[in-house]
């Protein structure tokens, strides 16, 4: 738990700053974004359309 | 399942122009990934930072679609204790929700990310992106990834997840070598006592209201 910031003393304020230092030395490994766009598992679902919007088959022989 | 904690909201500090300031992550409604949907690429000279600009407007863009679909099937949460009713309800459900970071000082969201709790009560990240405004450093602020993933901890601990994993990219897979401490492939998998350390990190951290 931390207090709010203005109310930390200069002492606090720098050892806050050194563990954000600390957390922040693997900041050139993140581009911005996790995760993979062309995942399999996030594929899209289907296209939907009604049935009343469907068209009536063509007879085929 | 154990009882979730209201663990979120969460406010804590991450660096923002070389100094220490607040920053809040919450889960997010319907308005929130909507408007993460309005997001520009800022106009850049740099290639690679215009790059990664236009990279986390297209993960955030994708996750929009995908919370859509969810939110249209009734399997989206926008609270903790909605996710928690939800999976009480259908234990083997697949639920969505997606963490959003605020703060008083940005005017829009810092970054997001959209999570799902399969079946067997894992939690798998499908989308974690920072504003293209922030990865492009044109707002200079730091640890928006880092804290979005001990977030998603945070959530998995409060509701007893044994699991926290998604796929790693070329780009990503670092990322997760360098905080987890170990190689990384293809897949990252957090089990519980690696959730339980990237939780209790970030709840350390939480400011007093």
């Amino acid at each position: 738990m931390r207090k709010s910031l203005h109310l930390l003393t200069p002492a606090e304020k720098a050892k806050l700053m050194k563990q954000l230092r600390k957390d922040a030395e693997g900041e050139k490994f993140f581009s911005g974004v996790l995760g993979n766009k062309n995942s399999f598992f996030i594929a899209k679902p289907l296209p939907h359309r009604d049935a009343s919007s469907r068209k009536p088959a063509k007879a085929t022989i | 399942m154990p009882k979730a904690k209201s663990v979120i909201p969460i406010t804590f500090a991450v660096i923002h122009d070389d100094e220490p300031a607040d920053v809040t992550v919450s889960l997010a409604g319907n308005a929130d990934v909507t408007s993460s949907t309005r997001w520009r690429v800022p106009t850049l000279d740099d290639e690679a930072m215009r790059s990664r600009a236009a990279d986390a407007r297209e993960y955030a863009l994708l996750a929009a679609k995908r919370w859509r679909h969810y939110r249209d099937t009734n399997c989206a949460a926008h609270s903790l204790d909605e996710l928690r009713q939800m999976i009480a309800h259908n234990p083997k459900g697949e639920f969505c929700f997606h963490l959003k970071v605020t703060a008083d000082w940005f005017p829009a969201s810092l970054g997001g990310a959209m999570v799902r709790r399969t079946w067997c009560h894992h939690l798998m990240i499908d989308f974690l992106f920072a504003h293209p405004q922030v990865c492009s450093r044109v707002v200079n602020v730091k640890t928006i990834g880092l804290n979005l993933l001990r977030a998603i901890c945070l959530v998995g601990d409060a509701l007893g997840c044994k699991r926290v994993w998604g796929e790693a990219t070329q780009d990503s897979a670092p990322f997760y070598s360098y905080y987890l401490g170990r190689t990384v492939e293809d897949m990252f998998v957090m089990e519980r006592t690696a959730i339980r350390v990237f939780a209790r990190a970030l709840d350390s951290m939480r400011r007093t209201s």
